[in-house]
């Protein structure tokens, strides 16, 4: 489907084609990063078809931001800011699809709770980072995605957030503690 | 890698027992996220589908930019030719003679003013 030729070629020389109309280079773009952008989202989200829609905006947005992006940055930050902003606002519409139609006790946003149904065994290992992460407030699940997922540094999980160094660190030593006892109760 | 291994070498991690590169590793492997058979393709079409309206959304960015830097360089433009014969005319670049009052007298000024 997609030219061997770009298999190879770096990440300007493919934008500067996409920019040029050329679909091929803009497939491999998207073949290149879609593992990426997955697990952002994914992690983010859980793994269900809403998350691949969000993957697709995620494509399409760069698409259409092509023209804005100038190489300062390296193109994998780039798609990354963008599949955090997209996820984030799809969570952020999610708390107020719930907080319209469900009433809840307290004002912390927990979509999934841990499910408690302890007989039934899970050996699928994706299903239970799903459920950990999924259990987590999504402040403290977006840093854990990006440390643990991703593998970024804390300064680079800073810069794709947008947030300062000491926040990220502050939340993550908090996502960390609750990871942990989240994992220990699944 | 299954569940139960997952979970005790993501403890392991936040206990900073295991590096945090190495946990990246497994679970990227183990997990393996990724979207649905046939994403490329969809975002392909969806993106082909848009394609006129993005490509005159380009072209429109474009002309507007294109325009806007015709319009300031012909303002600046204007304004130096302006400053440039205010000067030859009057000598100076002072406030009076942007106003065209260099030549008159305070008191003249206060008689077409105030009519006395």
């Amino acid at each position: 489907m997609i030219k061997e030729s770009y298999r190879e070629v770096e990440d300007d020389i493919l934008v500067k084609a996409a920019l040029n109309g050329d679909k091929d280079a803009f497939g491999e773009i998207v073949s290149r990063y879609r593992k990426m952008v997955a697990r952002t989202v994914k992690g983010m989200l859980g793994d269900s078809a809403f998350a691949d829609d969000i993957g697709q905006e995620v494509f399409i947005k760069l698409y259409k931001s092509l023209p804005e992006f100038r190489g300062e940055a390296k193109l994998s930050t780039y798609i990354q800011k963008i599949a955090v902003n997209l996820t984030l606002n799809e969570i952020k519409r999610r708390k107020r699809f719930f907080s319209m139609f469900l009433q809840k006790g307290n004002n912390e946003l927990h979509e999934f709770d841990i499910p408690d149904n302890g007989d039934e065994k899970r050996n699928d290992a994706r299903e239970t980072v799903n459920m950990a992460l999924m259990a987590l407030d999504p402040r403290f699940r977006i840093i854990v995605t990006m440390r643990m997922l991703q593998g970024y540094s804390t300064k680079e999980t800073a810069e794709i957030l947008d947030l300062p160094l000491g926040t990220v660190l502050s939340r993550l030593s908090r996502a960390q503690e609750q990871l942990k006892e989240i994992l220990k109760k699944l | 890698m299954n569940s139960s291994e997952i979970r005790k070498l993501i403890i392991s991690s936040l206990e900073n027992e295991t590096d945090n590169s190495i946990v990246t590793s497994e679970l990227q492997e183990s997990l393996s996220y990724d979207f649905s058979e046939g994403f490329e393709e969809t975002v392909l079409e969806r993106i082909f589908a848009l394609e006129p309206v993005v490509k005159r959304q380009f072209e429109f960015d474009r002309s507007f930019n294109l325009a806007f830097y015709r319009i300031a360089f012909t303002g600046a433009a204007a304004i130096v030719i302006l400053l440039i014969s205010l000067f030859l005319k009057e000598g100076s670049l002072s406030f009076d003679s942007l106003l065209g009052v260099s030549d008159s007298y305070s008191e003249s000024i206060i008689c077409l003013l105030t009519g006395k």
